[in-house]
């Protein structure tokens, strides 16, 4: 009853603590407009164009892109701005923007304010509103692709269809790599690195934190997406490319987590000191991808007494880890058997044992042991290789000239 | 060329009582590493088809100023010496000189202390590592040099095999942990043959072997207290393994992963797995992962002798968008032991993941919540977290954790331990700030236990 009612206590109070968190935290929270086929809206920011255009109208009158785009061709930065002239627009609407503080409009009613500016209003004092469109947070250069006879409308897809173009009608990383990542004679110098596209900071890493968010990989580029899952599953993909992990990482991520000296909380929650000896009974094997057993776990548990062997002060109060003797040791092979526990999860034995707590019995009679084997089935037909390889393992147990040894040999 | 100075700073204060009641560590935990960057020697930018040199070095203090004297100092108090304990060890956790894009692309090098990431693990060297990029969809890498080995001058026992006990041995009598072995330099060499460019398939092919030398004690039982353990030396494997992965990528259907590793040394698949994701949707990807594992361990170790099943997990999951702003993810499977043996009594383990996170504008909120049974105890719980920055300087994070714990062979240390996290700090750009963190955990076991935490991040570049 009372662990009971401490346990409702504790509820409560997580409860309590996670409206309170939540309610400081997500203050101010506001719901993403990205669409499956628009480009990042980090990297290229909504735009706000109050104009009325009509691309496919302009197209089907002959009118070709470089007739108003007059840089398009020549641009060699993404922050060029390749938005035509107001004055490109004079050339056939009539209109005469070449001194912007006395905008004429043209005569006839397609060089009218109202025509292109969306909302213009005459008794407005002449103004209109303001074209905003952001800095690309990336590299690009269309020089280079149109020396390459790379039109428009393969990356600008379809304008012939379309009205007023927007950030909408920029290519996305997708459409970019279905040609980068083709073989280097058909894409020519630029690979599909991610440096090729993206800004890159003073340490050869791509920058991925702007003040419009932080860009991560979808989960088409080589299956890295970073959703909530990936801290387990990310060795796989780093492991077979670790180039394309370093694309945007350092070192130094690595070693926070693999070569830690701060529990990353995230992977060790709650009180982790208390708990881990259920994770390492379990299955300590997982526990090598971080900690060294030999080391980081040994080291520890020697202080604190956990260990068979140590400083005496260390062990002056501890009490048995394993089942007793008569099941652990002495007993039948049941599966709290150490034998069954040590072949099912050795790397724990590990973690806490000194080689002579093994040795004293496993090591033969003529070693100081008591001869049991522990050795798996079938060893004495294979151990040859492993011992011309590396005897120490074998000098242990075995003295040179025992008979087990030349049979290995 | 571009020059960047980092430093990281952390302090941790808690305890650490015995499963016993006692002894209780005092853990007064300092770590900070240095660090600096030379980018850009010669060249005005990164480029990723243009020569580029860089030189990169790290270095790290990780002290306990809790350890007690007597347990470092073994000639004055050899009842309470542990062997490898250091209060305060200094390592250079990398520092290399990185030569990219040599003779139009085809010739990279690095030389100094680093990294390798490949299919046989995480791994560290000192040496000279070379690639190739031959036009043809391949790339070679050869690289040789020693293993970064604790007990050694400035490095740490983190990247060596385990199974061996090993580090630094001066003044301690032969007599003492004689199965603590002296440290000495491990000659290591290895070569990639690695995929790139190719539409699809990416693969990589990795042999690495590191050699042992010197003595190494043969008997940690001496005879006599007073004679002298028995030893061998002389050249011989510590570990020598073939890794193979291979991804295949599909932009609209998903990718499938595989990868093994065969220890040559035992002449034994130790690892291998296999991963396939599908793209179910543009927001849902379902996926399933197996592995195997069998432990493997340096050649100087005992344990390789020792029987060993394999153990495998099975895992289901699916990771949906929910919008571009939420990102929940579930998985869930077995774990099970291949008994070799005729008892059979190896077990499975079931294990659950679940997660969700929502990315605010500055900031995050999310759950994690995971779950594994099984014949040697079960854990469950979850944790609520979240973290703010307000008008990007003033930082904020919580987390509110619930854990529940029963241990099969040890009833008694079992428990339900509720904790939370407060965190505040100050931000002064991308990579220098000021964090510190309350920990708080209550359960049957430890009472209270707290723990403080200061994080200091510093960069000053040029």
């Amino acid at each position: 009853m009372k662990r009971r009612a401490g346990v409702a206590r504790l509820l409560v109070q997580a409860v309590v603590l996670l409206v309170a968190v939540a309610a400081v935290l997500s203050f101010g929270g506001r719901a993403d407009a990205d669409t499956p086929t628009s480009p990042s809206s980090i990297l290229i920011p909504p735009q706000q164009i109050p104009l009325l255009f009509d691309h496919a109208r302009h197209l089907a009158r002959g009118i070709r892109c470089e007739d108003c785009h007059t840089n398009a061709r020549s641009s060699r930065v993404a922050s060029d701005r390749l938005l035509p002239s107001p004055v490109v627009c004079d050339r056939c609407h009539g209109s005469d923007h070449a001194n912007l503080d006395d905008v004429k409009p043209g005569p006839q009613a397609a060089g009218g304010c109202a025509r292109c500016h969306e909302g213009y209003d005459a008794r407005d004092g002449n103004r209109v509103r303001r074209v905003v469109i952001g800095r690309p947070l990336l590299r690009f250069d269309h020089r280079a692709h149109a020396l390459r006879n790379i039109g428009c409308e393969r990356c600008h897809a379809r304008m012939d269809r379309v009205g007023m173009a927007t950030r909408e009608q920029l290519p996305t990383m997708r459409a970019c790599l279905g040609c980068h990542d083709l073989p280097a004679e058909s894409r020519g110098d630029a690979s599909s690195a991610c440096a090729t596209c993206h800004l890159v900071g003073s340490r050869g890493t791509m920058i991925t934190h702007f003040p419009t968010g932080t860009i991560m990989p979808p989960a088409w580029l080589k299956g890295a997406r970073h959703g909530p899952e990936f801290a387990r599953t990310h060795g796989a993909v780093a492991g077979n490319d670790s180039r394309f992990c370093a694309s945007c990482h350092t070192e130094d991520q690595c070693a926070a987590c693999h070569d830690g000296r701060v529990r990353p909380r995230a992977i060790h929650p709650n009180d982790y000191l208390s708990m881990h000896a259920v994770d390492a009974t379990q299955h300590a094997q997982r526990c090598s991808s971080c900690h060294r057993a030999e080391s980081f776990c040994k080291t520890c548990h020697l202080r604190s007494g956990v260990t068979q062997s140590g400083p005496a002060w260390a062990r002056q109060a501890r009490g048995r880890f394993h089942p007793p003797p008569e099941v652990f040791t002495t007993g039948p092979r049941t599966s709290r058997h150490h034998a069954v526990e040590a072949r099912r999860n050795l790397s724990a034995c590990v973690g806490c044992h000194l080689e002579r707590d093994c040795v004293s019995c496993h090591a033969s009679r003529t070693n100081l042991g008591a001869g049991v084997s522990p050795h798996p089935a079938g060893f004495a037909g294979r151990c040859g290789p492993a011992l011309r390889k590396n005897p120490r393992s074998c000098l242990v147990c075995h003295e040179p000239d025992a008979p087990s040894w030349t049979r290995c040999r | 060329m571009d020059v960047d100075v980092s430093a990281s700073t952390a302090a941790q204060g808690y305890s650490l009582r015995s499963p016993d009641g006692a002894p209780i560590l005092m853990r007064r935990r300092f770590m900070q590493t240095l660090g600096m960057n030379v980018t850009n020697i010669g060249t005005e930018q990164f480029d990723p088809e243009e020569p580029w040199v860089s030189f990169r070095v790290r270095l790290r203090l990780d002290a306990d100023f809790g350890v007690h004297s007597d347990e470092t100092d073994w000639a004055d108090y050899p009842g309470g010496f542990v062997p490898g304990l250091k209060t305060a060890p200094v390592d250079l956790m990398y520092g290399y000189l990185d030569v990219r894009n040599l003779a139009d692309g085809v010739l990279s090098f690095r030389i100094g202390r680093q990294y390798v990431v490949d299919p046989l693990g995480w791994w560290s060297f000192d040496g000279a590592l070379t690639r190739v990029e031959l036009p043809v969809f391949l790339a070679f890498e050869t690289y040789g040099g020693f293993e970064q080995r604790g007990g050694l001058p400035w490095s740490t026992p983190r990247f060596e095999r385990d199974g061996v006990w090993r580090g630094d041995r001066t003044g301690l009598d032969a007599n003492v942990y004689p199965e603590f072995q002296q440290a000495h330099y491990a000659p290591a060499a290895g070569a990639v043959v690695e995929s790139f460019g190719l539409p699809l398939v990416h693969m990589r092919v990795a042999w690495r072997k590191v050699w042992n030398t010197g003595p190494v004690v043969t008997n940690p039982l001496p005879a006599s207290s007073t004679a002298l353990p028995p030893s061998s030396g002389g050249w011989r494997v510590s570990s020598e393994r073939v890794g193979a992965s291979v991804d295949i990528d599909d932009e609209d259907i998903g990718s499938l992963r595989s990868g093994v590793v065969y220890d040559l040394f035992l002449s034994r698949l130790t690892s291998s797995y296999a991963s396939a994701d599908a793209f179910a949707s543009r927001r849902v990807t379902v996926g399933a992962d197996v592995d195997r594992v069998v432990p493997s361990f340096d050649a100087d170790s005992i344990w390789n002798v020792f029987g060993a099943d394999p153990s495998s997990t099975a895992l289901l999951r699916a990771d949906v968008q929910i919008t571009d702003r939420l990102d929940t993810g579930l998985s869930g499977g077995a774990r099970w032991v291949q008994a070799a043996d005729d008892t059979g009594e190896h077990g499975v383990d079931g294990l659950g993941t679940a997660s969700a996170r929502y990315r605010l504008d500055t900031g995050t909120v999310g759950m994690s919540a995971s779950a594994a049974a099984g014949g040697r105890g079960r854990r469950e719980g979850a944790d609520l977290f979240g973290d703010r920055a307000i008008d990007r300087r003033f930082l904020l994070s919580g987390r509110v954790s619930l854990y529940d714990w029963r241990d099969a062979w040890r009833p008694d240390r079992s428990a339900t331990s509720f904790g939370y996290v407060l965190g505040s700090g100050y931000r002064i750009d991308d990579l220098t700030e000021v964090m510190v963190e309350w920990e708080h955990d209550t359960n049957k076991l430890v009472g209270q236990r707290y723990r403080i935490l200061a994080l200091l991040n510093l960069q000053v570049t040029r």
